[in-house]
């Protein structure tokens, strides 16, 4: 069995991170919003687990620990955000994030 | 050492106790139909004064003559080697000040309560009272110059606040006003004066009178005040604080406010302008006298000053018609005749004449508020005569004032009078023959006085024919002063071996300085009794020529106010006039600084700041959009910017 190198897998979630932050910034649609936060903190996640590899002892299960943590937040997150999402949607009829720049109103 | 140093602090807090009740009575009666119980108010006020004279008494009978008791309540200012302390010393000076100041003060708060019985603000005058007390007491208490500064601001607010205590009748606001902005003029001196002793005694720097004398007994300082900037300091600290004495003893030229403080009513001219708060420039330069002794210059100035003014009130006192400014302008000559014995270096000579002449002036003062409250606030002596039947008591105690005042033989001016023209003979024989041209000119004034009031015919029948003489609690203090004015010369009556208490009394405090002076020079013996009869002389000469002038029935016209006319006017009004020169350019500079200082410099740059701010703010607020993605953009773009700092910088 080839083992991929830890560098490559710490590549992959920097560029993944890159991706979710590209899209965060860039698009203007909610949810894109969102699913870039979500490939950033998978970025991070995968992070993680490759550096469990890399390091000794109990370092590497904490690399396999915090992902677990932050699926669990994420998952939290995204439902909160959502539902969010939906009530404001049905005051403003669109998903447009400049749509709510004059949310006191 | 004796267990009564802890009770110092008590001597001011028993009157300044008493103003405070004074006051909250006054605060509480405002309301009421009769205004405060009169009794109950002037009880507080006199007891406060007269514990805090029986407290005296006992202290001063319980030390000797070359001891000082100290109290130390707390450490005021500790900075490094520099310590003020919040302290007292009652040494054989401060015990002779305080004794004629509590006693004087007590007969004053009892005689108020006679003279003021009809007036709506009784328990405020008394609170004022009171709070001068303290503060004069503080102003000879003090262990150090800082005390003293305490009590020297106290008494002038208190001078300020009776004054204007009258205060419906604008004229007496703006003489309130003069009397405190003149005398800041000299608290200024003051204060500098203190700084230019501190920079002189450097590393030893210390506002403690028993520092400083010691500091300048020491033989070891002596080449410090040989050098050029020890004796430049010297100078200027002496002349500086002697400033802050004409402020408060109405020299030449801060004088101009005792004559218009005479708006108060009486008997605050009798306590304050007369016989207490105008002496304590006489206080200061003789408690400091190990100081001046030391700068020659500066007591050429103090009895050059001293002279002349004694010369110039003497003559202003001799065109006044109202009776107190007649008074006023006898106390500033007056005082100029301690300075004369101050600046000689007699200083002893110069406290003796202050405590005689506690005693004739209230004496005179009180006498003429007596004349005032019979004849129901007239003032105008041009409208009074023939009142001697009328008010034997008042004239009798007016006479003994006029008789101490003029230095007839055995009264009280007779003794202390004489005996600065005596020490002022020994030091130049011109100061002398000025000296004795003042005497005469007071004889004249005085007689002008007391003929023109008592004598004669009555010019205002009406008014005349109400005069009633004083109540008892005004009688009983002017029947003490009166007796005062005769018999205080006893204390030092030179002639008469064995009666010098006084000196004996003060000199442990006042030899060293003394003896520093006339060190060298010898022992210059006179005969007294020669001085005593040309003196005596000089009296009869004015008075006699007062009787000839004003005398019999002299047609003296009241025409329009009492204010004097022509070159009387003039004369009287010169250093007001010298005032204005100062005044306008002030005023000049004043208006400089408000038309272009203020506007050009200080509105310019507050304009520019302004225009900062908003350039900044604005640049700023065009970032602030209302964008999600741009804020998300600019969060990151920070983030990366700190990351940058720390990761790539010098830590």
């Amino acid at each position: 069995m080839t083992t991929i190198p830890a560098i490559c897998i710490q590549f992959l979630a920097l560029v993944l991170f890159v991706l979710g932050l590209a899209t965060t910034l860039s698009r203007r649609n909610l949810f894109f919003l969102l699913m870039g936060v979500e490939v950033m903190l998978n970025a991070a996640n995968l992070s993680f687990v490759g550096f469990s590899r890399t390091l000794p002892g109990e370092a590497s299960v904490e690399g396999l620990v915090i992902p677990v943590f932050v699926i669990a937040l994420s998952a939290a997150e995204a439902c909160v955000g959502l539902a969010m999402l939906i009530l404001v949607f049905h005051s403003r009829e669109s998903v447009d994030a400049d749509a709510y720049s004059r949310m006191k109103e | 050492m004796n267990q009564l140093q802890h009770y110092l602090w008590l001597l001011p807090a028993l009157p300044l106790l008493g103003a405070i009740l004074n006051g909250t009575l006054s605060l509480a009666s405002t309301d009421t139909p009769n205004g405060p119980s009169r009794g109950l108010s002037g009880f507080i006020g006199t007891m406060a004064s007269g514990l805090a004279f029986v407290l005296t008494a006992v202290l001063a009978l319980s030390i000797r003559n070359d001891e000082a008791i100290r109290q130390v309540c707390w450490t005021w200012i500790d900075a490094g080697s520099f310590k003020v302390n919040f302290g007292f010393a009652f040494d054989s000076l401060t015990a002779m000040m305080l004794l004629f100041i509590t006693g004087i003060g007590t007969l004053i708060h009892l005689y108020s309560i006679g003279y003021m019985a009809e007036d709506r603000g009784f328990a405020r005058f008394f609170a004022y009272l009171n709070l001068f007390m303290a503060s004069m007491i503080v102003l000879v208490l003090g262990s150090n110059m800082l005390m003293t500064f305490i009590g020297w601001e106290g008494v002038g607010l208190c001078s300020y606040l009776l004054i204007g205590f009258w205060h419906h009748e604008p004229a007496n606001g703006d003489a309130a006003r003069k009397a405190f902005l003149v005398n800041r003029a000299g608290d200024l001196g003051f204060l500098l004066g203190a700084f230019a002793l501190m920079a002189l005694m450097g590393s030893n720097a210390s506002l403690e009178y028993s520092a400083i004398a010691a500091w300048f007994r020491d033989s070891a300082n002596a080449s410090i005040l040989a050098s050029g900037t020890g004796a430049g300091l010297l100078t200027a600290a002496c002349l500086l604080i002697f400033l802050g004495c004409t402020g408060k003893s109405a020299q030449i030229p801060l004088l101009t406010w005792l004559p218009d403080a005479m708006a108060g009513p009486t008997p605050v001219s009798a306590l304050i302008h007369a016989a207490t708060m105008v002496t304590s420039g006489v206080y200061l330069i003789s408690r400091m006298s190990d100081m001046f002794v030391r700068s020659p210059l500066t007591m050429s100035v103090v009895a050059g000053i001293g002279i002349a003014t004694a010369l110039w009130a003497a003559i202003a006192g001799l065109f006044q018609n109202d009776i107190k400014k007649v008074l006023a302008y006898s106390t500033v000559s007056q005082l100029g005749f301690m300075f004369v014995a101050a600046g000689i270096g007699a200083f002893d000579a110069a406290l003796f004449h202050v405590f005689t002449h506690a005693f004739f002036k209230a004496a005179l003062f009180l006498g003429s508020g007596s004349v005032i409250h019979a004849l129901h606030g007239e003032q105008d002596i041009r409208k009074m005569g023939g009142l001697w039947k009328k008010l034997p008591l008042t004239f009798g105690v007016m006479a003994a004032g006029w008789y101490a005042i003029l230095g007839l033989p055995l009264g009280a001016g007779f003794w202390s009078k004489d005996l600065i023209l005596e020490k002022a003979f020994v030091h130049s024989p011109l100061l002398y023959v000025l000296g004795l041209s003042g005497a005469v000119i007071t004889a004249l004034y005085m007689t002008r006085l007391m003929v023109l009031t008592f004598f004669g015919k009555s010019r205002d029948e009406h008014a005349a024919a109400h005069a009633h003489e004083a109540p008892v609690s005004m009688a009983v203090p002017l029947l003490i002063l009166g007796l005062g004015a005769v018999g205080a010369g006893f204390f030092w009556a030179g002639m008469i071996p064995g009666m010098d208490a006084f000196q004996v009394m003060i000199s442990p405090v006042l030899s060293p300085a003394q003896g520093f002076l006339s060190h060298g020079t010898g022992e210059h013996h006179v005969s007294a009794l020669l001085f005593a009869a040309i003196g005596t002389l000089a009296a009869l000469v004015g008075a006699t020529a007062a009787w000839k002038i004003w005398g019999g029935n002299a047609k003296v016209e009241a025409i329009g106010s009492s204010a004097p006319k022509g070159f009387g006017a003039h004369w009287t009004n010169l250093f007001d006039y010298v005032h204005a020169l100062v005044i306008w350019p002030t005023k000049a500079v004043s208006w400089i600084f408000d038309k272009v200082v203020q506007t050009v410099v200080f509105g310019g740059s507050i304009a520019l700041v302004q225009f900062i701010v908003e350039l900044v703010g604005d640049c700023v607020r065009s970032l602030q959009r209302p964008r999600l993605r741009v804020n998300l953009g600019l969060s990151l773009a920070g983030l990366l910017a700190v990351l940058a700092f720390f990761l790539l910088g010098a830590w």
